[in-house]
């Protein structure tokens, strides 16, 4: 029996910021359905890695493979691999969506507005097919009541979930977060991760940089602990927390979790 | 000291200044549309990540800016056409040099405003599958455009004026129809204040304008 092909593959992954070496041979895999969460202390590399994962980041060497499809770049003939034209790129992108730390949403549209954009624009569908799903979107996330205003009058929550709904909108296969909540004050942080929680039941494919362990040892099918631009360590949330086959590792949990 | 102010001579020759008004809009208009499309072209260039491209326009920019109009416009009257055997009408190659040079300062504008736009935005418009000019006409350029008003309507302020400059290529705008009528009648002063009058009351309704987007898009970002 054929192995199921991953959702994403990262294959000897490397990146330079000028002479800084900032992804160092990275590679794991991401089942689809798997919910895999990214931690390490910060400047480890877990934003590029995410990054460069939707080719919003180029990388310098390895591969980034999403089902079946090489991100950002194509074999020539004779197996070199040259940068890939940007109607291509922008197809690979829209299978997956990203949510970023500053949410990002486009403040001279309204709620509503953001949500069609890229279904709209994009996917050619038409407005009533776009605002049937954006309404369910938004009803999903909490902000029925709020699709007609812009998102500079919401709350840092409110707009975190507008942006969910404004990935989600696409359909992807799978969702990227980027520190979703690490620009909450604290009492929103909570609105969100129910919202992320409920992505993950229904099975979505989730990767997702973060700093709230909690949630991580929650939700996590595997955590990948990264540490100077590689992987320090990869596995279960009950490895990682509970028997850390690194010291280093160790360390840092118990850095942030006090 | 006293002086004998005699208007009438002024609105005895109104036609006068409603031709050259009208020549100025004329005027005013061909340089702003070719200004504002070389300009936008410019101004994307410019802040291109491919060096292939923002060089020649910051090339241009930095020509225009570091001539003198005056210079410009006789050069283009002059000496293109014997450069280049096109030889263009007074107006069309007065519309073309203002047009030319505004395009530079206009440039700087697009450009400052696109840069002026937060990171996230392209990322964002990127991550829902949107391609670079789509991005730009439906998400960076409606927003900067709004912080390019002001430095614009200065910018069409300053070109207004300068469509003056057309009078040395015997243009028959504002200013050149004012100096005719000032060898008729030899009443520069009257001539000379109705036509500064004429201009204010020209730019100020952009200026206005401009005030009131700004005021309504204020509380929008």
């Amino acid at each position: 029996m054929r192995r199921a092909l991953p959702m994403i593959r990262v294959c000897n992954l490397h990146k330079h910021f000028g002479g800084l070496h900032v992804l160092r041979n990275v590679s794991f895999e991401v089942a689809r359905g798997e919910v895999l969460v990214i931690i390490g202390p910060s400047g480890s590399g877990k934003s590029t890695l995410l990054r460069c994962m939707n080719f919003l980041e180029e990388y310098d060497s390895g591969e980034i493979w999403f089902g079946d499809k090489l991100v950002g770049y194509r074999r020539a003939n004779g197996g070199r691999m040259i940068r890939d034209g940007e109607a291509s790129v922008s197809r690979v992108r829209t299978r997956m969506g990203m949510v970023f730390q500053n949410f990002n949403l486009f403040p001279h549209k309204t709620v509503l507005e953001n949500v069609i954009e890229g279904p709209i624009i994009v996917k050619r569908e038409t407005r009533e097919a776009a605002v049937a799903r954006a309404e369910a979107l938004l009803a999903k996330v909490g902000l029925s009541d709020k699709r007609d205003v812009y998102p500079g009058v919401l709350s840092g929550g409110q707009q975190q979930r507008a942006a969910i709904a404004r990935a989600l909108a696409m359909q992807p296969e799978a969702m990227l977060f980027d520190e979703p909540t690490s620009a909450l004050d604290p009492e929103l942080v909570g609105e969100v991760l129910a919202v992320m929680r409920s992505l993950a039941a229904d099975g979505m494919t989730m990767v997702i940089v973060t700093h709230e362990m909690a949630f991580a040892r929650d939700v996590a099918d595997r955590i990948l602990v990264m540490d100077g631009g590689a992987i320090m360590e990869l596995g279960t949330p009950d490895q990682i927390f509970n028997s850390p086959a690194r010291e280093r590792t160790a360390e840092f949990l118990r850095r942030v979790q006090h | 000291m006293s002086y004998n102010w005699y208007f009438q001579v002024v609105w005895d020759y109104r036609q006068v200044f409603i031709r050259g008004a009208a020549v100025t809009g004329e005027l005013t208009i061909g340089a702003l549309a070719i200004g504002l499309v070389l300009g936008l072209i410019l101004g994307l260039l410019r802040s291109s990540r491919m060096r292939a491209l923002r060089w020649p326009a910051a090339l241009y920019i930095e020509l225009f800016r570091s001539t003198p109009i005056l210079v410009q416009l006789v050069w283009i009257y002059y000496a293109l056409p014997i450069l280049s055997g096109v030889q263009m009408g007074n107006l069309t190659s007065a519309a073309v040099g203002i047009g030319l040079y505004a395009a530079a300062y206009i440039a700087e504008i697009f450009r400052a405003g696109i840069q002026s736009i937060d990171r996230g935005q392209m990322d964002a418009a990127k991550s829902i599958g949107m391609r670079y000019g789509q991005a730009m006409r439906r998400i960076i350029l409606p927003q900067a455009v709004r912080r390019m008003i002001p430095p614009l309507i200065n910018e069409f302020a300053t070109l207004v004026k300068l469509t003056t400059l057309g009078s040395v290529i015997a243009v028959n705008e504002l200013l050149h129809e004012a100096e005719n009528l000032i060898n008729n009648t030899y009443r520069p002063l009257e001539v000379y204040t109705v036509l500064a009058l004429t201009f204010a009351v020209l730019i100020f309704p952009f200026i206005y304008m401009s005030q009131r987007l700004e005021r309504r898009w204020g509380g929008r970002s």
